[in-house]
């Protein structure tokens, strides 16, 4: 056996441990869900660490194609159209498949800790597991029909764990969105799986980008093809990956519980965006407009994301906005030929964004489902390894010097600047003030709610209400309309006594007595700490691990681009090389202003991230009032950024309203223009047989009656007639 | 070798219905239990079908049971399957049996004769898609309608009796024309070749013998016949309204068996080929039309019974779009729309009934968060909904994908026919709208806030004699409910995961049809000669691969009529 062939085990672990927590609910064990799904996951990942270590990628090159692939059965034989699972692995889909179960396995870990006792546990494990399976489908596929089994399969797989809370009006709004937005970007790609069929009349990766793509000939042949199909993909990877104008599901995304955020935002589903367009990235060489717009977009994304970071007051949300921002560096990279650095950055963010949403996750259990980072502060004292976890995330994320996301934002803001495209330096620019804000943004999280005095809100220590309280069956009489579930985070207090009736049984938190806090001054006396239990800090130092070393993988170990460049370099189109020779496809590009090596980069962006750090110490740790007066003097702009630029009402207003207003008229127009044209026709004969209208007695036995007498008498007619 | 299985299927249930008409009054019991014990015996039998079926010729007509009936008129009670008459065959065996249990707690009220129609309907469903000579299909195919029009009439909702009238006015009206173009065509055969004959063979050389302009006009009459039938676009509004006020039986009955679409697929286009090829990018326009008005329809409705009934009206239109792009894939993509639809419609509508069955409304907006009460009947509802917006592994997307590539491939040289991009593109875009108005009515309906219509406020549509009081507190699915929708959810993921016998087996069959269409097309007197470039045909083709982006100069324009050749298509 080589190494390949225990690759299918990769996705079949995953399956297996949903099937099995699902077959688990019935039965006593249902509280033991986590078990199968960890194992599972945990499988999957030494699975994939062995084939990353083992797989003779040097030997596969050498003998010509750098990739090994395996067909598993027959999917779909129609016609010419046949689809077969089966499996591709390259470094790009061994590393992605590596940290993907990698980092779930983590946060695997951290939800049975977080999610125990809650009402739909084995639920919770058998979707994340689904998660997982669809997500390495994804990744491990070798054609395109199923890498969009795996792309649907993670968007039901979210949709599902938005939906999680889904008594929940916003929960089930959310995941509505999601489902909805990813459809459309699946469209798109459905569109764009059609067009490469036609075209390549294959769907298997190694016909499409080691075939005849390399002949110049068939490029000019297929030119229009080969046009749409870059365009249309990257559309779906925009409504997966949340960039603009499609990025609006993601922060809502938020909806679902917390471990399901640092899923979809580290590990699963936002990335298989970046791994669509980094595999078809042959493709987009050949077509640098698109390409090209890629780059563009995922600049501007980031940037419109900063900015909405800067005003939002919810720990995850804004989070969801550094993933969105973050999104765009990657797409950014892409958008340059730089498809190492963009993985790079992948790499490194699913360990700090990973990290970033499970601390928040803790900080979110420990204060009762409150999340506003107005109303808390001071939280270093209590909860120490949380904010030391925390803190390196933060780090990361805002690219302080020596933290893994400096080093990865760095390596795409150099390939940017340094791109043989004209706008690339630009982008770099817009990429550096974004970093600004980036960094300013996250420390303004950090200082506000782990620095200065101590401040608690009042849910804290209390658990979070649960979604699923039911009417009993003593109200189910005489009014049905039922209550629950309406509440979001943070109103809690109210209905204590109809949770009790209902036979909720809040458990305890932290090995402490259930106790309410209810005012500051008691919570600074409050002796425990609230970090939670060992599996849920546990993760969290080993992602914090993450966070601080993975940058290193990416600078040693290789002479460009470290360990991780020299290894995706092995794939023809990852190389650095690629970037330095993709020449611009006409004059109207500006020739590049400025070349700036990468060292000087990686000075600029140390300073920036500092700057940004020391701007939101001023304001936000030794000044606060100065940050609300500075807030009150450009209050238009803050409002602005605090309604996210006003694109979901963009939509609401400028689409769905529209359309479903479309559908309305449509209605009506079949009730009364279709169905009456027809009615008019099918008038004519009643009108005439309007003489005989006695026969019509209105009871359907005569009708029958007659129906049947009708139908023998013109057989007999018939047959008399041709006798 | 007369093979007694096939009518052994179709006489079972009518001795049945004769049994359940004669039934004394003052039997005990409502007869639900014997109607559903006889109406097991042909699954049975469709099991051992299977099992003796040759699939490896799929092609072939099989199981062939043939008899001297009028042969004046060259009409002989033959029956037989192919590879398609067998899995739409194992399809009505599958469902109506799901659907007489469905019924046992619904109908009340003159319980034996509704099932005794229940089991006519079956017989003359087996009918249509096993019979081989064409007046026998025409026999069975109008025959449907008298069980649907009781059904639909006497045990409907509040406007059952408009819904009964408008159905029957539709379906009749189509059928007046399906049956002068079918005796049209039988006369044709006795003036070319001495007799009279309504054998399929037979009708499929008088067809193709005739000039366009007469082809042209048999073709409208059975065109007519069949749309109504579908229900295509500008004929469907007797489908919602009937498919709404029908019990649930009936409805499924509708909406979940596509006698139109196999009519198109079996006599109209392989009849006259000529004209079929004529009218197919009118048609396809018509079907696209269909889709995307479906859908949008679909999505704002309140009546939840519509909702599935406009959804079915979209699918429809990708089933006999996928058939008019004569592609391999488009032909196999419309016979397993019409499987992959009928199971989800009829699926959907048994979740609907049960959820009527509860709260004696069909409103959505009087429900919400139903999985909370019921997780049962929500998890069925989310896989069938989810199957219904074609999400990959579910059974929706085999079909919807296999159409689009059917669709999309149609037009290419190699590949066939005359659709292409500018149909399959509009088309893909009912992927949003099936995404739309299936994930809407679940969020409304089944996630949320629990919300449920207090009982006093549930007054019953009918008398209170035809509906059974809803339960003071709802509760979740009972065994019997179970055991409906079970068999439906395994298929909905069977034939998602692994359609693949389905698929081999069809191959044979529609590679068939195609070919006899194409070659009696190309081989006709009159050369296919798109007469004007109208817009459909000038925008719609497309060489080689991909869209245009600039308008190639319009000129006039042949049809590609080459038979498949090696490697065309497969």
């Amino acid at each position: 056996m080589t190494p390949i062939d225990f690759a299918p085990l990769i996705p079949a672990f995953p399956l297996a441990a949903a099937i099995l927590a699902a077959l688990l609910s019935g039965t006593k064990l249902k509280r033991a869900a986590h078990v199968p799904a960890i194992s599972g996951v945990a499988l999957s990942f030494f699975v994939a660490l062995f084939l990353l270590l083992k797989c003779q990628w040097g030997q596969a090159i050498a003998g010509g194609a750098p990739y090994v692939q395996s067909t598993l059965w027959t999917w779909i034989a129609a016609g010419g159209f046949k689809v077969s699972a089966g499996i591709f692995l390259d470094p790009l889909a061994a590393l992605f498949v590596t940290f993907v179960t990698g980092v779930s396995l983590l946060i695997f870990i951290y939800s049975a800790g977080y999610m125990e006792g809650d009402y739909g546990y084995w639920r919770f494990f058998a979707y994340m597991s689904i998660f997982v399976f669809f997500m390495t489908t994804l990744v491990l596929a070798n054609n395109f029909l199923l890498v969009y089994l795996g792309w649907e399969g993670v968007g039901l797989a979210s949709y599902l764990l938005i939906g999680y809370y889904y008594p929940r009006p916003s929960a089930r709004d959310a995941a509505t969105k999601a489902f909805i937005t990813n459809r459309i970007g699946d469209t798109c790609f459905a569109v764009a799986v059609l067009m490469l069929y036609l075209t390549f009349h294959s769907l298997k990766f190694s016909t499409v980008f080691y075939g005849v793509l390399a002949n110049p000939a068939f490029r000019a042949a297929h030119a229009t093809a080969l046009f749409w199909i870059p365009l249309l993909l990257m559309f779906g990877a925009f409504a997966k990956s949340a960039q603009f104008p499609l990025h609006v599901w993601l922060p809502d995304a938020m909806e679902g519980p917390t471990p399901v955020s640092a899923l979809i935002h580290a590990a699963t589903m936002v990335t298989a965006g970046v791994y669509l367009i980094a595999r078809c990235l042959p493709l987009f060489l050949y077509d640098q407009p698109v390409l090209h717009l890629v780059g563009i977009i995922g600049c501007f994304t980031a940037f419109l994301a900063a900015t909405i970071a800067l005003r939002q007051f919810d720990m995850k949300r804004i989070w969801a906005y550094s993933t969105i921002s973050q999104l765009g560096y990657m797409f950014m990279g892409l958008g340059v030929a730089a498809g190492a650095s963009a993985v790079f950055h992948v790499f490194t963010h699913a360990f700090f964004k990973a990290l970033l949403f499970l601390a928040t996750g803790s900080v979110m259990h420990a204060m009762g489902g409150e999340l506003d980072i107005r109303k808390m502060s001071g939280l270093g004292k209590k909860m120490p390894i949380t904010t030391v976890c925390i803190l390196t995330g933060c780090l990361a994320l805002a690219g302080f010097p020596g933290f893994s996301g400096f080093f990865s934002k760095d390596d795409i803001l150099s390939a940017a600047m340094n791109a043989t495209w004209g706008l690339g330096p630009w982008l770099a620019v817009i990429g550096l003030l974004t970093a600004l804000l980036t960094a300013y943004y996250t420390f303004r999280v950090f200082f506000r709610v782990f620095c200065g005095e101590l401040r608690l809100p009042a849910t804290a220590g209390q658990h979070e209400p649960s979604a699923f309280t039911l009417p009993g069956p003593q109200d189910g009489g005489g009014n049905r309309r039922g209550d629950a579930g309406t509440r979001g985070h943070g109103d809690t207090g109210k209905d204590e006594g109809k949770i009790a009736a209902a036979g909720y049984e809040p458990e305890t938190v932290n090995q402490t007595p259930h106790t309410t806090i209810h005012k500051p001054e008691i919570a600074s006396h409050y002796p425990h700490s609230l970090d939670g239990a060992p599996t849920m800090w546990l993760p969290l130092i080993l992602l914090a691990i993450g966070a601080t070393c993975a940058g290193y993988l990416g600078v040693f170990g290789g002479t460009e681009g470290g360990w991780i460049g020299g290894f995706l370099g092995r794939v023809p189109h990852m190389q650095p090389a690629v970037r330095y020779v993709v020449a611009p496809a006409g004059d109207m590009y500006l020739p590049a202003p400025w070349r700036v090596s990468p060292s000087v980069m990686m000075l600029i962006g140390a300073v920036v991230s500092l700057v940004g750090i020391g701007a939101a110490a001023y304001w936000h740790w030794f000044n606060r009032s100065a940050a609300d007066t500075l807030a009150g003097a450009v209050r238009p702009v803050a409002s602005f950024l605090e309604n996210k630029w006003y694109i979901d009402e963009l939509y609401r207003y400028g689409l769905v309203r529209p359309l479903r207003l479309l559908g309305h008229v449509l209605w009506r127009v079949d009730r009364w223009v279709v169905d009456g044209v027809v009615g008019v026709i099918g008038g004519i004969p009643r009108w005439l047989g309007f003489s005989i209208r006695s026969s019509e007695s209105g009871r359907l036995r005569s009708y029958a009656f007659g129906m049947v007498t009708g139908a023998v008498l013109v057989l007999l007619v018939m047959w008399y007639w041709l006798r | 070798m007369q093979d007694p299985i096939l009518p052994l299927m179709m006489l079972i249930p009518l001795a049945g219905a004769i049994l359940m008409f004669l039934r004394p009054r003052s039997a005990r019991g409502n007869g639900g239990g014997f109607a559903f014990v006889i109406s097991i015996l042909p699954t049975v039998l469709g099991v051992i079908l299977a099992a003796r079926f040759d699939y490896s010729h799929g092609g072939q007509w099989q199981e062939r049971f043939s008899c001297n009936w009028m042969p004046q008129f060259g009409v002989r009670f033959s029956l037989g399957i192919d590879a398609i008459g067998l899995w739409l065959t194992l399809l009505t065996v599958v469902l109506t049996p799901l659907c007489i249990l469905d019924s046992f707690d619904k109908i009340r009220f003159r319980a034996p004769e509704f099932y005794g129609w229940m089991l006519l309907l079956y017989a003359a469903m087996i009918g249509v898609f096993t019979a081989h000579n064409v007046l026998l299909f025409y026999l069975f195919f109008e025959f449907t309608l008298i069980p649907t029009f009781f059904i639909v009439g006497i045990w409907g909702h509040s406007r059952r009796r408009q819904a009964a009238g408008k159905l029957f006015l539709y379906a009749f009206s189509g059928s007046v024309l399906l049956l002068t173009a079918l005796i049209y065509l039988a006369w044709v055969h006795q003036r070319t070749f001495g007799s009279f004959s309504f054998s399929l063979a037979g009708l499929y050389q008088a067809g193709r013998s005739l000039p366009l302009w007469q082809q042209s006009l048999v073709f409208l009459g059975l065109l007519i016949g069949f749309a109504i039938k579908v229900p295509l676009f500008p004929v469907h509004t007797w489908m919602p309204l009937a498919v709404t006020e029908s019990p649930t039986a009936g409805a499924v009955m509708i909406a979940g068996f596509k006698l139109g679409a196999y009519g198109l697929l079996r006599f109209a286009i392989p009849m006259l080929p000529l004209a079929a090829l004529h009218a197919t990018p009118w048609l396809a326009w018509l079907c696209v039309v269909s889709i995307l008005f479906g859908g949008l329809v679909s999505w704002v409705q309140r009546d939840m019974k519509q909702l599935v009934a406009y959804s079915v009206v979209s699918h429809l239109g990708l089933c006999v779009l996928a058939i008019l792009a004569l592609t391999s894939s488009g032909l196999i993509g419309g016979v397993l729309v019409m499987l992959n639809s009928g199971i989800l419609a009829a699926a959907l509508l048994m979740v609907l009934g049960m959820i009527y069955r509860r709260y004696h409304t069909r409103d959505i907006q009087a429900l919400s968060g139903l999985a909370r009460r019921l997780p049962a009947l929500g998890f069925f509802a989310v896989v069938f909904a989810l199957g219904t917006a074609a999400v990959p592994g579910f059974n929706g997307f085999i079909s919807e994908i296999i159409s689009l590539v059917g669709t999309y491939v149609s037009g290419a040289p190699i590949h066939g026919g005359h659709l292409g991009p500018m149909y399959a593109i509009p088309a893909a875009l009912g992927m949003i709208l099936g995404a739309l108005y299936m994930i809407y009515w679940v969020a409304r309906i089944i996630f949320g806030p629990l919300e449920e219509p207090a009982v006093e406020t549930a007054a019953p549509l009918l008398a209170a004699a035809t509906v059974p009081p809803a339960p003071a507190v709802a509760r979740d699915l009972s065994l019997r409910e179970w055991c409906v929708l079970t068999p439906l959810a395994a298929l909905v993921f069977v034939l998602g995961i692994y359609p693949l016998p389905l698929l081999t087996s069809m191959q044979p069959a529609v590679d068939g049809i195609r070919s006899q269409v194409l070659a009696a097309a190309a081989s006709h007197p009159q050369k296919l000669l798109a007469a004007a470039p109208h817009p459909g045909v000038a925008g719609g083709r497309f060489h080689g691969s991909g869209l245009r982006l600039a308008p190639r100069s319009v000129k006039p324009k042949t049809f590609d009529l080459r038979p498949p050749s090696g490697i065309a298509d497969r």
